[in-house]
């Protein structure tokens, strides 16, 4: 068996991870990729942080239509 | 029927409307265009609401169904918009990472939630760089938490395909995250 992969299959193998789709034998040739490869070991916490904080997007949103596309609204209504 | 108020609707639900379908479509105007599309089929159809649940679930119904009808116009570019295998800016010809894509440390504690704002304006700014499909995946998976399989059904396309997309959504994410976050 090969035991080495590219850090491209190692980055595909991570994101599979996350939704935990990955074979176990993909997951033991991730671990040791890992060992050899700082670059990969990033990119997993960073995938991992981009995705558990994107959940949060709407939180840090404000925004409210004006009055002026309400109104815009309500006619557009009204001339049904 | 009761004559409906018009005015009172759009006061009560479109800024909510408004929000769930901004940070979905990530553009300002679709998601304007979305909540009065949404008012209208709405109101033309109010004739069947039948009171079995609430009139804002029952907008929000609306309204999902034409942000993943959004989604599905992404979806059927899906061919034009597979990335080109041979020119890749991240890795090299044996796939390793070039020296310049690399990630690099952020210097922060990855396993705790991310508070700036600053954060998030960026992320969304960068989610505007995917193509629509891979930014319709991300989305699907991260904001509203389906599952491969699921998001496959949705927007009609392969597991591969969807695997594909997402390896790209994130290696966009994070490379543009980089930039324009850490390395500012």
């Amino acid at each position: 068996m090969k035991l080495e992969i590219t850090c491209k299959q190692a980055t595909e193998f991570i994101v599979k991870r996350e939704e935990g789709k990955l074979s176990l034998k993909n997951r033991v040739l991730l671990w040791l990729h890992f060992g050899v490869c700082s670059f990969c070991k990033l990119f997993s916490k960073q995938s991992r942080l981009i995705g558990k904080n994107a959940k949060h997007i709407h939180q840090h949103l404000t925004e409210t239509l004006t009055p002026e596309e309400k109104e815009k609204i309500v006619l557009s209504l009204q001339q049904q | 029927m009761a004559q409906l108020d018009a005015t009172k609707w759009v006061n009560d639900y479109s800024d909510m409307l408004y929000r769930y379908a901004f940070p979905r479509v990530n553009d300002k105007e679709v998601a304007k265009d979305l909540v009065q599309e949404t008012f209208l089929a709405a109101w033309r159809n109010h004739d069947n609401f039948k009171g079995e649940i609430s009139e804002k679930n029952w907008l929000f119904t609306i309204l999902k169904n034409k942000i993943i009808d959004h989604y599905r116009k992404a979806s059927t570019r899906l061919t034009e918009s597979l990335p080109e295998t041979s020119s890749d800016p991240y890795f090299d010809e044996a796939e390793h990472w070039t020296q310049e894509a690399g990630p690099k440390d952020w210097g922060i504690d990855y396993s705790q939630p991310v508070e700036k704002k600053e954060f998030y304006d960026i992320l969304n700014r960068c989610r505007k760089k995917l193509k629509d499909i891979q930014s319709a995946v991300f989305t699907m998976k991260y904001l509203d938490g389906l599952d491969s399989e699921e998001i496959c059904k949705e927007l009609n396309i392969t597991a591969s395909n969807f695997w594909v997309l997402m390896h790209r959504a994130k290696l966009g994410l994070r490379a543009c995250l980089e930039k324009n976050w850490i390395n500012k």
